[in-house]
């Protein structure tokens, strides 16, 4: 099982911007924006939150506990982990977990204008009704453009 | 093979600025295993109404992918509304050459090359995948009011434009024209030409419109750097988000920004963000190139694009036909004024090293190459005769220049000649006095000094 050092918890929680994708009732693959990663004391449990109306078919098969995607990518140095595992459950977030969602986005909008982004355009891509997904990492890759993109991650030791 | 599916919710055709790369695009494909993979594109190339092309690159997992289960979904930025759109795709084909593969190759390539990482950056493959449905992202109400694509250019200010460029008289005003043309029809305020050598091994810039300095005589190799290699390739490489595409290659070395003594800096912004660069071609030759710069993201669209290929040729053909038309001007005797005062001020003294031609005024570097060894032969006839009107055809005709039997970049010479004097002295003119005649203005003495001479001398 994949555990998660203090290196990437932090660089999970920086304000960087995050992709999930997962596979509907269908067998489509669907993919959205998802804010706020936060990660779990046992460093094995990521929670991201994504929009609600944008996700339905994610909630949809949320039962069957469907693996699922999440990449996080640092805008200004293009740094990308991909971090993959069975979706655990989904809950409707805290004001706490609002509070924190909006000040990741917040930190992710400073980011994205450091390389230019106009940040009232990276403000129109969230919504505020959010749910929150949280799921257990089994693996992990480095997902930065390169000649070593898609290898294996080992931080934190591989069970 | 493409299969019947319903039409589009939302045709690709509307949503153009999408497929500019300008924010990028996240993709999400199925394993062997069932597990979902999720990573960003460089490129979504919109092909045609049912059809795109990604960029395949480093993105090992999406391609196993893909050639294993053909399903993927991208979700697409529209950058001036901040609307989101998902296409459902499937995969048909892999290009590895062709005009499409070629094209995203010189991007891709151009952007490493600029950032220093040409070895890393190698474009496997363009996946052709089939648009199954295109949605809007449920989502806040789009922005308006920023960045909104300009209205399209009508045929009737592209007429216009054409017709100012077969009016124009020489090459000077031809690119006079030009320039103008990127910024009335493109919206361009920073734009310059560069104009390619004999051997086509260098362009040269000689004309610039909206930079502090002109970068004029400022010099790249055929090859080097995003522009060397738009020329080189005969492709117009368009950047939509500079930055982003420089820290994606993981920039780890930029241009040179400290020029040698002997080397005159491009013609620059501070900040670019987007670029465009479009060969300048005459009868399938590289004539030149121009290059659209601006400090906004997405400034330079792929209607842009077209719109400055189709003038660019037109300047480039126009060239043409000013070189064989001014072949017969200028054939006019030429006068041997000599001086009626003679310069009171004191003299200047010009420095000529033959083996690179570079002229220096008073010890600082003006300009070198086929325009340094024109002026050293002009101020020799100045000082030792007194002549002070000339032709353009007895510098053709003059071996010691050693002019390339290809004349169409003389009368480009005198332009870039011309305005580096005027940028750097002034007591030194050139200005035009006819079709293929001018005259060298000289309001300060002249003490001539070959490093050839001095260098004899010494011995």
């Amino acid at each position: 099982m994949f555990s998660i050092d203090d290196e990437l918890h932090e660089f999970c929680e920086s304000g960087v911007a995050v992709l999930i994708g997962w596979v509907d009732a269908t067998g489509h693959p669907r993919v959205s924006y998802a804010w706020g990663p936060r990660v779990h004391p046992d460093a094995r449990t990521v929670s991201v939150y994504v929009e609600r109306e944008r996700c339905t078919s994610l909630v949809e098969v949320a039962a069957t506990r469907p693996q699922i995607a999440v990449t996080f990518t640092e805008p200004v140095s293009a740094r990308s982990i991909q971090m993959k595992g069975p979706l655990l459950d989904t809950g409707e977030p805290t004001e706490a977990e609002r509070a924190w969602v909006t000040r990741q986005r917040d930190a992710m909008t400073v980011s994205t204008s450091l390389i230019g982004d106009p940040p009232h355009i990276i403000r129109n891509l969230w919504m505020d009704d959010v749910i929150r997904i949280d799921f257990e990492v089994e693996r992990a890759f480095d997902q930065t453009p390169g000649p070593n993109a898609g290898r294996p991650l080992v931080a934190g030791g591989v069970a | 093979m493409t299969t019947a599916f319903a039409p589009l919710e939302v045709s690709l055709d509307s949503i153009p600025s999408c497929f500019e790369g300008v924010v990028p695009s996240a993709i999400c494909t199925v394993g062997e295993d069932g597990a979902p993979n999720v990573t960003y594109l460089s490129i979504v190339h919109r092909v045609d109404e049912r059809h795109v092309a990604l960029s395949r690159q480093f993105f090992k997992k999406t391609d196993e992918n893909t050639q294993r289960n053909p399903l993927a979904q991208v979700e697409v930025v529209e950058v001036a509304t901040g609307r989101m759109f998902t296409l459902d795709l499937k995969y048909e084909r892999t290009e590895t050459e062709g005009p499409l593969f070629e094209r995203m190759r010189t991007h891709l390539d151009a952007v490493a090359l600029h950032s220093g990482m040409a070895n890393v950056f190698a474009l496997k493959g363009v996946d052709i995948c089939e648009v199954t449905q295109c949605s809007l992202v449920p989502g806040k109400p789009p922005v308006s009011g920023t960045g909104d694509p300009a209205a399209p250019v009508s045929l009737a200010q592209l007429e216009a434009v054409s017709q100012r460029i077969a009016a124009a008289d020489d090459l000077e005003d031809l690119l006079h024209v030009f320039l103008e043309a990127c910024r009335d029809l493109v919206g361009c305020e920073h734009a310059f030409v560069m104009l390619a050598d004999e051997r086509h091994e260098q362009l040269y810039t000689v004309a610039s419109v909206g930079y502090g300095d002109s970068g004029t005589g400022s010099e790249i190799a055929l090859g080097e750097g995003l522009i060397g290699l738009a020329a080189a390739r005969r492709q117009s490489v368009r950047v939509t988000h500079m930055t982003r595409e420089l820290r994606y290659a993981q920039a780890t070395r930029l241009p040179a920004t400290a020029a040698d003594e002997d080397e005159i800096p491009l013609p620059a912004l501070a900040a670019t963000q987007s670029q465009l660069v479009t060969p300048m071609l005459s009868r399938h030759q590289l004539v030149g190139v121009v290059v659209l710069e601006s400090e906004r993201i997405g400034a330079f669209q792929s209607a842009d694009e077209c719109l400055v290929g189709i003038i660019a040729s037109q300047v480039a053909s126009a060239m043409t036909l000013l070189v064989s038309s001014h072949e017969s001007a200028g054939e006019a005797e030429v006068t041997s004024d000599a001086l009626d005062a003679g310069p009171i001020a004191a003299p200047v003294v010009v420095k000529y090293y033959p083996e690179d031609e570079s002229v220096f005024l008073d010890n600082e570097y003006l300009i070198k190459g086929v325009a340094g060894g024109i002026l050293w032969r002009l101020l020799r006839h100045y000082v030792d005769e007194g002549r002070e009107e000339f032709s353009n055809r007895e510098l053709r005709l003059d071996t010691s220049l050693a002019l390339p039997d290809i004349k169409d970049n003389l009368e480009a010479r005198l332009i870039l000649l011309r305005k580096r004097l005027e940028e750097r002295c002034d007591y030194l003119r050139i200005e035009k006095v006819a079709r293929g005649r001018f005259r060298l203005d000289v309001s300060r003495p002249i003490s001539l000094v070959s490093s050839e001479e001095s260098d004899a001398a010494s011995h």
